[in-house]
């Protein structure tokens, strides 16, 4: 008996220890892991076009580690926390994660299809390149225009020449597409009317890529003027009066 | 004496499987190790020495910046050296968050994030504060400890 128990506790040592020798060799992704990890990518832009947060933390571990531009988020529990936030704010669709040719580290393209209240993407072919001027970090520029707290930034700011603005009928806030480079968000006026201004950590790190670039796609992420007008008549149209039934007085 | 052998057998295997279950964090010496890894790489940003950062990589590394992804370790030192020729980067910190994790059992591999800052002087102005955020994997490879992946962001500067 004594020995059976005995054979037992080997055997279960032996199916804990397998692992430990197994791991000392390096890891090299087989055809399968590349099936699990496809499966993966697509289970997270599935969560992701689904906007659910529950489907997206799970798949995190339990132990995992988010890490944002504003600070890591630790834990499966505070990751969910965080994108149903976000998810309450944002309508999110066309999440699209791509791994690289290399294994297991990929371009993900989170920031570019946030499509604010359902808005679409629109494909537009205007045929015409635009000029890449750069703004550097030591030029410490903070701008007047666009939202507060506007400036370019190396992950998704660009600002926009006037006549392009136009031309497209771009605003501050909206999304702009460009091939080769992605989505970048519009919060700068550019200095020259027909350009396009990044911001650069060094010099010529996109002059030197692209001279000149094209827009090949727009989101239009704020209703137009018109859109807005038309929405603050009806309400006047419904409500020509109103009263106040309740006041809730804030403490000091 | 079956018994004797039965049990020295088992007390080997247990002693084998006992980091399967134990390593969710480093041990000791590992965490030391990543603290002077911290130090050097900080000492080889300030001396603006793009071979001496780049040497922290592995062969086959990848450094995924926020304007996409840059392979193995001659690019990234291209890189740097590019970087340095525009800009002088000082006071460079990098803090690590939480003690390294272990991937897997083998002790060779661990996760780490952190976040780090440092000043920018361009040739024309400046200087200039940035800071951000990074994770990164790590493998030993001999004594030491090299960069496989790195992964960092930048935290949007607060509006004037």
């Amino acid at each position: 008996m004594k020995i059976r128990l005995l054979f037992a506790l080997v055997g279960l040592a032996i199916w804990f220890a397998v692992p430990s020798f197994a791991q000392q060799k390096e890891p090299t992704p087989s055809e399968q892991d590349r099936q699990h990890l496809d499966a993966h990518v697509k289970k997270s832009d599935e969560a992701w076009n689904n906007n659910d947060a529950a489907a997206l933390a799970a798949t995190f571990t339990e132990d995992a580690a988010n890490v944002t531009n504003k600070g890591p988020i630790y834990g499966r529990e505070a990751i969910e926390k965080r994108y149903a936030d976000l998810f309450k704010h944002f309508h999110v669709s066309n999440h699209l994660n791509t791994v690289d040719e290399e294994w297991s580290n990929g371009d993900a393209t989170d920031i570019a299809p946030v499509v604010i209240e359902g808005l679409p993407v629109k494909v537009i072919s205007s045929g015409k390149s635009y000029k890449v001027f750069e703004q550097y970090p030591w030029e410490g520029h903070s701008s007047n225009y666009g939202p507060k707290g506007n400036r370019l930034n190396s992950s998704y700011g660009v600002g926009l020449g006037k006549n392009i603005s136009s031309a497209l009928l771009l605003r501050h806030g909206d999304w702009i597409h460009m091939p080769d480079i992605g989505w970048r968000q519009i919060n700068e006026f550019a200095n020259k009317k027909d350009s396009i201004e990044f911001f650069a950590r060094y010099r010529d790190e996109y002059k030197s890529k692209h001279p000149r670039i094209t827009i090949d796609m727009v989101v239009f992420a704020l209703p137009s003027e018109k859109d807005a007008k038309d929405k603050r008549d009806e309400y006047k149209r419904k409500h020509p009066r109103i009263t106040i039934d309740s006041a809730i007085k804030p403490e000091s | 004496m079956k018994i004797h052998f039965l049990l020295a057998l088992a007390g080997l295997a247990i002693w084998f499987a006992f980091p399967v279950v134990a390593q969710q964090t480093a041990d000791p010496k590992t965490i030391e190790q990543f603290d002077e890894f911290n130090k050097k790489f900080d000492e080889a940003f300030n001396n603006n020495d793009a071979a001496a950062v780049a040497a922290f990589f592995t062969e086959d590394a990848v450094q995924v910046t926020p304007e996409g992804p840059i392979y193995g370790q001659e690019a990234i030192e291209k890189h740097f050296a590019n970087l340095f020729t525009q800009i002088h980067v000082s006071e460079h910190i990098n803090k690590t968050d939480r003690p390294p994790h272990p991937i897997g059992t083998a002790g060779n591999e661990v996760w780490r994030n952190g976040e780090w800052s440092f000043t920018l002087q361009g040739k024309s102005g400046g200087p200039i504060q940035l800071k951000g955020y990074w994770s990164a994997i790590n493998v030993r490879e001999g004594d030491d400890w090299k960069i496989r992946m790195l992964t960092y962001n930048l935290t949007p500067a607060e509006a004037k």
